[in-house]
């Protein structure tokens, strides 16, 4: 084959570059894919197994032993008077995010001496800010309503956690009131856009 | 005597193209680069990222879609004059539909672009796969249909070089190039009916409001029935160049003319039924077409690997004219110092790496690890990003100055770009690659959502997201290069007479050993629509049935 002629010093110089080039080019390359296996080989045979319950999020809780709030959940269940979390969501509106959490009674509590319950929220702590507004649920006695809070969250918050009073008064005078205060941490609040 | 002197209209008509087509790669690298940084929060003041999508929809449009149309028209025009040895037919048909295809991008674009200014209404963050629910200005989608039309006519006035030649050499083989061409654009023909029916049918009335509802499933089945083709249509014209070109750069011939016949002849009738396998994450379609699908794209493998065995037997072939021995060593004696022959090798090993995630993506339960995940960028960066971009860019280093007669300048510069361009994309895709195993979602602005962290397999987050960033720096600085050579070259090069060796020898073994069969075009287009319509007529005619316009399928009474 008749290759175009090169002078000499030039190939000479071009011979150096061409080195370097291959060293770096394909080098760098090469031990970045042989890292890449060796790393998931090793991490496949080597590497601690995922188990199915581990969930991250609560292994950070769990060191304070606060149990995550998700929708679906039931709140004071150790009680006369569980609540149910109907919904959990935050929409998210170009100027605000709103956390949305609709509470309802699980079933009328059968003793009949409940008159009722009042759960105040008595602030809600963002990643940056805590609103220390409160916010209060009333159910009298025999209702089942869902009651619904909103928080107004300035956009890119999200709720983490809240401090919470559960008072159900009861009639027996034995017992009074019952006031338990709680600390509620959210765990994944599902976001919808809203336009 | 080179190209330009020899077929002047053609060589024009060649540059126009690649013109159009550099600039969309400068735009759309840009682009890239600016989502890289703000993706992984390098950059986020850049654009806002209600923006980001705007601007990835530019930088898959203006890639995927318009530098590869282009510089592939640009390429099959070179390929079919100098193959056939005559100028197109009539410049006047060959100019309008580079009008007609340039309009249409032009109209795109603007609808795209668009989106980056405030209050506009014209704005198309749909992406480049455009299918419903998002919604873009009736300009985008009349933008993308008139693209479309233009290369159908390009490809039909390749045909009529053909026909026309034809009629002077009644008995001669299609010369290879032109061979390749028609095969490609055949595919194209097959596919492009379904991105077609879905653009006027279904996109345009809807984005002008003539109707307002519309089935979801229908137009992403119509998309992807073109969406994996589209992707050989890209693809195909590398191997042209592969087959054709690189093995004269590597110093010496093909090594089998059959072998290129019928890879071309596979990827015709297998490229459009697989188009499911970019659904196995979708309802409304059953099992069984999902199989067929991942069956056929397994088979595809085999003209790749095909291509593979060819093309290495070619350049090895080469490396012994040039003194090489052994069964490895004569690696050594390939031109590694030449840019036009080390961007194709590398664009060729590259390939491979995406054929080995891209079989990954084809497996049907595999894929849920890895569908919708920044992986999947990952994959097509190695494939279309690099293999197809990266050839493209290193033949032009040999097309150019043979379409302008002048030599090529900054060679040292050209010599680095391809090296740079393979390390920055491994850098960037194999971090894709890592984040998409680790769940990291593609198409994202801020991937990074609080009160969830992503875990790596190994190592960590935040250094995937470096690698990302240095990669996509490093390929930007590699595309910088590229464009300036070319500028250069191109602009303020020294005129020669013969500005590159732009001879190429006859295939070791040639059409003369190639089976009559292989040239026979009707036999496989009708192969080719055989094998769609096993694929798609049923499915598409249930989604039809549902109702076309209605999202949703209506009860049935039973
Ligand atoms: C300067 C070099 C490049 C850089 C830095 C770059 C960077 C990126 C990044 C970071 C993404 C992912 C964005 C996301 O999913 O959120 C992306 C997507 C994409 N890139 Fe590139 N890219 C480059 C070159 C190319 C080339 C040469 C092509 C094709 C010829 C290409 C085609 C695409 C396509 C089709 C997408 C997908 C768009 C979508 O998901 O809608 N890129 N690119
Ligand atoms: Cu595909």
């Amino acid at each position: 084959m008749d290759q175009v002629p090169q002078s000499s010093n030039q190939s000479d110089s071009n011979k150096w570059l061409v080195r370097i080039l291959l060293i770096i080019g394909i080098g760098i390359p090469v031990l970045i894919e042989l890292f890449t296996f060796s790393g998931l080989v090793s991490s496949h045979f080597f590497g601690e197994a995922p188990s199915a319950t581990n969930d991250r999020r609560s292994e950070t809780s769990a060191k304070e032993n606060i149990p995550l709030v998700k929708q679906g959940d039931t709140l004071f269940s150790d009680t006369d008077y569980p609540l149910l979390v109907d919904t959990l969501r935050l929409e998210i509106y170009p100027d605000q995010w709103r956390f949305i959490m609709e509470l309802k009674p699980l079933w009328k509590p059968n003793r009949e001496r409940s008159e009722g319950v009042k759960l105040t929220f008595q602030n809600l702590v963002t990643q940056q800010q805590s609103l220390e507004e409160n916010r209060v649920l009333v159910w009298t006695d025999n209702t089942l309503d869902e009651a619904e809070i909103t928080w107004i969250l300035p956009t890119g918050q999200r709720p983490q956690n809240a401090k919470v009073t559960y008072r159900s008064t009861r009639q027996d005078s034995l017992t009074g009131t019952l006031d338990i205060k709680r600390h509620f941490e959210f765990g994944h609040v599902p976001a919808r856009y809203k336009q | 005597m080179t190209f330009i002197d020899n077929y002047p209209k053609s060589a024009k008509i060649a540059k126009a193209n690649f013109l159009v087509a550099f600039i969309a790669l400068a735009i759309g690298g840009l682009f890239g680069l600016i989502q890289a940084l703000h993706r992984t929060g390098w950059a986020r003041n850049i654009i806002s990222s209600a923006e980001y999508y705007t601007m990835l929809t530019g930088h898959g449009v203006l890639l995927a879609l318009v530098f590869t149309t282009f510089f592939i028209a640009g390429l099959f025009v070179w390929g079919v004059t100098r193959s056939l040895d005559r100028e197109p037919e009539n410049m006047a048909f060959s100019w309008s539909w580079f009008w007609i295809m340039l309009i249409g991008t032009l109209m795109a674009t603007v609808a795209i672009l668009g989106g980056f200014v405030e209050g506009s209404s014209i704005r198309a963050a749909v992406l480049y796969t455009f299918y419903p629910p998002m919604q873009a200005h009736p300009l985008f989608y009349i933008g993308a249909a008139l693209l479309i039309i233009g290369s159908w006519m390009a490809g039909a006035d390749w045909f009529r070089s053909y026909l026309a030649w034809r009629k002077e050499h009644p008995d001669e083989r299609i010369p290879l190039q032109t061979y390749m061409t028609l095969f490609t654009m055949l595919m194209w023909y097959v596919c492009t009916v379904g991105v077609a029916l879905e653009v006027v049918v279904l996109l345009i009335p809807w984005s002008l409001g003539w109707v307002n509802q519309i089935d979801p499933l229908l137009p992403r089945t119509l998309f992807w029935y073109f969406g994996h083709a589209v992707v050989y249509f890209w693809l195909l014209p590398a191997y042209f160049v592969w087959y054709s070109i690189l093995p004269k750069l590597s110093g010496g011939r093909l090594f089998s003319d059959s072998m290129a016949r019928i890879v071309f002849i596979i990827f015709l009738i297998l490229s459009t039924p697989v188009g499911y396998h970019h659904q196995y994450a979708d309802p409304g379609i059953t099992v069984g077409f999902k199989f067929y699908a991942m069956a056929t794209t397994l088979l595809l493998l085999l003209p790749s690997l095909l291509t593979l065995f060819t093309v290495v037997a070619s350049m090895e072939h080469g490396a012994k004219q040039r003194g090489g021995k052994g069964y490895f060593a004569w690696l050594g004696k390939l031109p590694w110092g030449e840019p036009a022959f080390a961007g194709c090798a590398l664009a060729g090993i590259m390939f491979a790496a995406g054929g080995f995630s891209g079989i990954i993506n084809a497996a049907m339960n595999i894929n849920i690890l890895v569908h919708n995940t920044i992986w999947v960028p990952g994959h097509f960066h190695l494939t279309v990003g690099t293999a197809v971009a990266l050839t493209f860019m290193a033949i032009s280093y040999w097309l150019v100055p043979q379409l302008t007669g002048r030599k090529l300048k900054n060679k040292t510069l050209a010599l680095i770009q391809p090296y740079l361009w393979f390390l920055g994309m491994t850098l960037m895709s194999n971090a894709m690659h890592r984040g998409g195993l680790a769940g990291i979602p593609r198409r994202t602005a801020e991937p990074n959502y609080s009160q969830f962290d992503f875990e790596a397999v190994f190592g960590t987050i935040s250094e995937i997201k470096w690698q990302i960033a240095i990669g996509g720096i490093l390929l930007t600085v590699s595309l910088v290069f590229f464009l300036w050579v070319i500028f250069n070259s191109w602009f303020r090069g020294e005129r020669a007479d013969k500005p590159v060796d732009d001879f190429i020898p006859a295939a070791l073994s040639g059409p003369e050993h190639a089976p009559k069969i292989l040239d026979n075009i009707k036999l496989w287009v009708l192969l080719a629509i055989a094998l769609v319509l096993i694929a798609y007529s049923v499915p598409l005619a249930e989604m039809v049935m549902d109702g076309l316009f209605s999202p949703g399928a209506p009860t049935i009474p039973v």
